[in-house]
């Protein structure tokens, strides 16, 4: 299978996951937290995956759940790339002074530990999806900089651009018609491999209860699960169907991020953040 | 061959570094909402009396202006004086060092297994790039880097621990510990599983890098030219692709040995390991913030002296490249 | 080409070379702290004793405490207070066999044993009883203001301590002995200590049936103490082995690697029933929720509001999701544990009928849009935050009620939507800005007529979550501290209950059991009865006979 397969497949991946996610409430025969019969019931035709330990539907809460996981990795990953690529390309296109001062500031910042610090913040705001992914795309599009500012330099010195200048083309022009378009395989694959990895790193924080323990999400469940007895009792319909979503759509993100790098330029390497 | 101003402007540098990353620690944990002492009473019983909560802020000066608390830490920090954990009462350096010990256990081995097989896959994977096997090779890596960690460890306590039993299901040691002492094969033992998983979660990561790297290095002319010289594949590996092909990592890996000081939160947690990263949470979840001072203070210094490490390094090795002085 | 390849070669050994001091550096940090001090044995592994019980403790925070005297909780059965609180508002003694109250409730006499001694072989006097009082005071220690309604503690003789208190209590025994309570301290060891707070106590010297043994890697062991006074225990020992996740801890106990494991869900001990020499018992109600209201907020401040909400908790159904416990008629939050306390007038006042509900709220000037939303007597809709806070186990039981009260009350037309909090403080605030809110106890909280001291606002007490302030219920609260004839005290419990039924500041749900699964053949003697809610209660522990 050739690597345009693999991007197709997992294109066609995300395409389901983003229409349960949509249409989440006529594919859920229940609602996220609505009780519907007994506790830890076994799958039957009422409950595909059939009840928790608070009698609600499993399968409804993955379809919902599908929801916060996917606009928390998607969400965090678009802020993230777009404050990156900004700064990079404005950086990189004016470099001098400006360019050394950010640069320095960027170098005093790259040390500090992003996880815990990312934990620290989350407890300033009410624990909510979109708080916790504001911040985490804020703090991930420091490591982001550089990556664009690299090329954006290079490509500032071209003589294209050079060229473009000379007829009188405002910088504004410069930077979103020409620069940004050069630079659109790597903000993409940069895109794409940052969306599967604010998801996963969304999940596993749920996963260790540091946000909102009511909000029904992949990472919560598998935790309500883990810690509720599912492995002691063998209740693998309860802990698989979450844990097995968030290794799809992983998988899709990350098939079709090293799918995109090496389609766009075999050569070039893209660090993971 | 290496420049004392330099050498003098970088130590500055890392030095500003540092006081700007204690300093934004500093005031971020202040800030943060919430207090040890009403979490501490409320974990008592059910009230929070007044005169325990005043008592508790005069005692460690949490009463004064936040601007004169900061003042009193740097002094503090400079006569290397860390402070003592509220809710152990212990000095807060010898607490973190006891606990990063156990975390070592794990994270020690796993790290360095995992940068000698990514490293070992990944440059047989670059210089084969193309081939069957490296495909082969490439999408298992990516399958396993794409799924969680988390997960991984929940499977393979379920399937070795519960299921098959071949190992514990999680703690660093038997309870013969009490009788006769710490037994290393035992320690062992216990530790197998996880650190299994982190090699392989280490592995991918380098694999990938280090696949890369080599496919750019063997792309370079004096490779082709050597190739065309009709010099042995083998000694052309040897000699020269792999040497430069390592390069780029030097850095790479200097990071991932300082950031093991933060622990894994995810493994600590699933295989009752507790460790520095259940050390963190924990401080977290109780606002026990000298602790937390302590840790990202720790981190920051393992980090920064990283920098400065590859940074010295790499100037002495090669004066050509000198890194943030382009 | 030959010189560049000699750099690079260098390059790898200086790399090579560095990367090797650092992992020596971070192995020599590693053994002078931590693993370093425990003892490595290289001899072939030995069991512990078969008559050692081990038990799992979930974090290692939970017992590894630097001080007895700045922390409440350390390894179970060192420490002694001077009683133990029992059931129904009774004391067990402990270091004090008796004790006698004067008619004003104000000085207060123990006449404690006369054959405890110390681990370390000092005999135990009043002396030490005085002196854990001046030396919490003196060194500001937090636990202090347990005590703070001591005025002094004086040593007539060695073997009686008479305890003064600054104004009259009759809830003092009480405030010693539930938690977080007060235990005696060592003189001989503690006076020549003069930073109690950052000193790392390793001898945990106690008076109890156990004494330390060590604390190692995940373990904490404690031996019997043989020179006991009291009840002397039949193990010889009890082994606290770390097992973070509860699941873990029903697969090890399935293992026959740990001995017992309590608070497990009702899901799990259906599964372990059955299972082979495992048994379990059920300690009945030790813990309690309650629907509460803040009365300083609207809509709460109606108190037509709040009683059309007491009839709109489904408590038999919130009671069957729980699977323990049952629910609650009383306005006591464990009417068990009240026990006579408990006004029989007072029961079942409380019955869930959405209809009666609809009622009231119309009579209080409430009404319904036409899409059949709850309009305020402002014309306002209706919208209900509950903050919940995630402590511990309570937050399954909250999500639980919250998924009931939500299915019901949107029936009445109100919205209700949830907001948690991690930390307490944040917590309590949230508490404080919105109408309604979910409380948990655990049993050793709600238990008898001082209990009901929640409600009130007195000169120690300023505020209540509730924001109830009745000058009628806060009057009886004052009178009840100073009176020590225990007929007057159920006469004025009886009447703040009336007080409670007919202003509703909360509204009790349920109680919850803890069950409790141990290895039937490995101990007996585990279920002493309601009351004994923890399996590592020294009296559970002393009870304990091996099988074999």
């Amino acid at each position: 299978m050739t690597r345009n397969a693999f991007l197709w497949i997992s294109v066609a991946i995300l395409a389901l996951y983003f229409t349960v996610a949509l249409l989440a409430p006529f594919i859920a025969p229940y609602g996220a937290t609505e009780i519907v019969g007994a506790p830890l019931q076994p799958p039957d035709r009422g409950h595909l995956f059939g009840t928790n330990d608070v009698g609600q539907d499993i399968f409804s809460q993955l379809v919902y759940g599908s929801r916060v996981t996917l606009i928390f990795g998607f969400c965090s990953a678009l802020l993230s790339v777009s404050i990156s690529t900004c700064a990079g390309i404005v950086l990189g296109y004016y470099g001098g002074n400006i360019d050394e001062v950010v640069c320095r500031i960027l170098d005093i910042l790259m040390p500090i530990p992003i996880f815990p610090l990312l934990i620290v913040l989350t407890t300033f705001f009410n624990p909510g999806v979109v708080q916790v992914s504001i911040l985490m795309g804020v703090l991930g599009s420091i490591h982001g900089i550089r990556l664009i500012r690299a090329p954006a330099l290079s490509l500032a010195e071209t003589p294209f651009i050079e060229g473009a200048r000379s007829i009188g083309a405002t910088d504004l022009r410069i930077m979103s018609r020409h620069i940004l378009p050069n630079l659109m395989p790597v903000v993409t694959a940069k895109f794409v491999s940052s969306s599967q990895h604010y998801l996963v790193m969304g999940v596993g924080l749920s996963f260790i209860g540091l946000w909102d323990t009511m909000t029904v999400d992949w990472g919560s469940m598998i935790q309500n699960a883990y810690s509720s007895g599912a492995l002691s009792l063998g209740l693998w319909w309860w802990i698989l169907p979450p844990g097995i979503a968030v290794v799809g759509i992983s998988l899709a993100l990350a098939l079709a991020g090293y799918s995109l790098e090496e389609s766009f330029n075999p050569r070039t390497e893209v660090n993971r953040i | 061959m290496i420049d004392g101003h330099y050498l003098l402007r970088r130590i500055g540098y890392s030095g500003a570094a540092f006081f700007v990353c204690i300093t934004i620690t500093f005031f971020i944990l202040h800030l943060m909402p919430g207090d040890y002492i009403t979490n501490y009473l409320l974990s008592l019983s059910h009230t929070i009396p007044q005169e325990a909560v005043d008592q508790f802020y005069q005692q460690y000066g949490l009463d004064r202006p936040l601007g004169e608390q900061y003042i009193i830490y740097i002094c503090n920090i400079l006569q290397g004086q860390w402070g003592y954990s509220y809710q152990y009462g212990l000095p807060v350096f010898p607490m973190i060092m006891q606990k990063l010990s156990w975390s070592l256990v794990i994270l020690l081995p796993a790290v360095l297994l995992g940068i000698i097989i990514g490293i070992v896959l990944g440059a047989w994977s670059g210089w084969r790039s193309g081939g069957k096997k490296d495909l082969a090779l490439f999408n298992i890596m990516i399958v396993f880097r794409a799924i969680p960690e988390f997960w991984w460890a929940i499977m393979a306590v379920w399937v070795f621990a519960f299921y098959l039993q071949w190992f514990p299901l999680g703690g660093f040691t038997s309870i013969s510990v009490l009788i006769s002492g710490l037994n290393p094969w035992d320690v062992l033992y216990h530790a197998i599983l996880p650190i299994c998983l982190m090699t392989s979660f280490v592995a991918t990561g380098n694999y990938y890098m280090m696949r890369n790297s080599m496919i750019a290095v063997i792309g370079e002319d004096y490779i082709t030219t050597a190739r065309a010289k009709g010099l042995d594949e083998r000694a052309v590996l040897w000699r020269h692709a792999l040497k430069n092909a390592l390069l780029p990592m030097v850095t790479m890996t200097t990071f991932q040995v300082a950031g093991i000081i933060m622990g894994n939160v995810f493994i600590e947690t699933v295989f009752s390991w507790p460790g520095i990263g259940l050390l963190t949470t924990d401080a977290l979840r109780m606002r026990d913030l000298p602790l937390l001072e302590g840790i990202f203070l720790l981190d920051a210094l393992m980090t920064i002296g990283a920098m400065l490490a590859a940074d010295i390094l790499a100037s002495y090795l090669d004066p050509r490249i000198r890194m943030g002085d382009q | 080409m030959e010189e560049n390849s000699s750099l690079k070669r260098k390059r790898i050994i200086v790399y090579a070379g560095v990367c090797i001091i650092v992992i020596i550096a971070l192995c020599i940090a590693a053994w002078g702290s931590g693993i370093g001090n425990a003892a490595w044995g290289m001899t072939k592994n030995k069991e512990i004793s078969a008559d050692e019980v081990i038990i799992p403790v979930s974090s290692s925070s939970s017992i590894t405490y630097t001080s007895n005297m700045q922390k409440g909780g350390v390894p179970p059965g060192i420490y002694q207070g001077l009683i133990i609180k029992d059931l129904n508002g009774t004391f067990d003694p402990a270091l004090a066999k008796s004790w006698d109250i004067s008619a004003d409730a104000k000085t207060w006499t123990f006449h404690l044993a006369r054959d405890a001694i110390w681990s370390d072989g000092v005999p135990f006097t009043c002396a030490d009883v005085k002196f854990t009082n001046d030396y919490m005071k003196s060194n500001n220690l937090t636990l202090a203001y347990v005590l703070t309604d001591v005025q002094s503690i004086d040593c007539p003789d060695p073997s009686t301590a008479v305890v003064t208190l600054k104004t009259s209590y009759s809830g003092f025994l009480d405030q010693i002995s539930r938690q977080p309570g007060i235990t005696i301290s060592p003189k001989h060891f503690w006076e020549s200590i003069p930073d109690p707070q950052h000193y790392e106590d390793k001898q945990f010297i106690g008076t109890g049936p156990f004494v330390f043994d060590q604390d190692t890697a995940g373990y904490v062991r404690l031996l019997r103490n043989d020179a006991y006074y009291g009840k002397k225990a039949q193990i010889s020992g009890v082994v606290l082995k770390v097992i973070t996740n509860p699941d873990s801890q029903v697969l090890a106990l399935k293992n026959s690697e740990i001995d017992v494991v309590s608070d497990i869900s009702p899901a799990v001990a259906k599964s372990l029933k059955g299972e082979k020499d495992i048994a379990m018992y059920t300690i009945k109600d030790t813990g309690a929720y309650e629907v509460a209201f803040n009365l300083a907020q609207y809509p709460a401040n109606i108190t037509g509001f709040r009683k059309a909400m007491s009839h709109a908790v489904d408590r038999d159904t919130i009671s069957s999701l729980f699977g323990t416990g049952r629910p609650t008629e009383t306005t006591f939050l464990i009417p068990s544990l009240a026990g006579r306390y408990v006004n029989p007038e007072d029961v079942g006042m409380y019955t869930y009928n959405l209809s009666t509900a609809r009622e009231i709220l119309k009579s209080a000037g409430f009404t319904w849009d036409g899409k059949g939303l709850l309009l305020g007597p402002d014309g306002n809709v209706v919208t209900l935050t509950i903050p919940l806070g995630t402590k511990g186990q309570a937050s399954g039981g909250n999500q639980k009620i919250v998924s009931v009260l939500k299915n019901d009350w949107e029936k009445l037309g109100i919205t209700l939507s949830t907001v948690s909090y991690d930390d307490q403080k944040q917590y309590k605030k949230a508490i404080n800005a919105n109408a309604v809110f979910l409380d948990s106890f655990p049993v050793t909280l709600h238990d008898d007529a001082d209990a009901l001291v929640n409600f009130a606002v007195t000169p120690t007490q300023k505020t209540n979550y509730y924001n109830y302030n009745n000058p009628e219920y806060n009057a009886l609260v004052s009178t009840i501290r100073n009176t020590a004839d225990q007929q007057e005290i159920l006469k004025m419990a009886y009447q703040m209950q009336d007080l409670l039924a007919r202003d509703i500041p909360t509204v009790p749900v349920c109680t919850s059991d803890t069950i409790v699964a141990y290895r039937s053949d490995r101990f007996t003697g585990w279920d002493l009865g309601p009351g004994y809610y923890s399996v590592t209660d020294p009296r559970v522990l002393t009870n304990l006979t091996p099988v074999k």
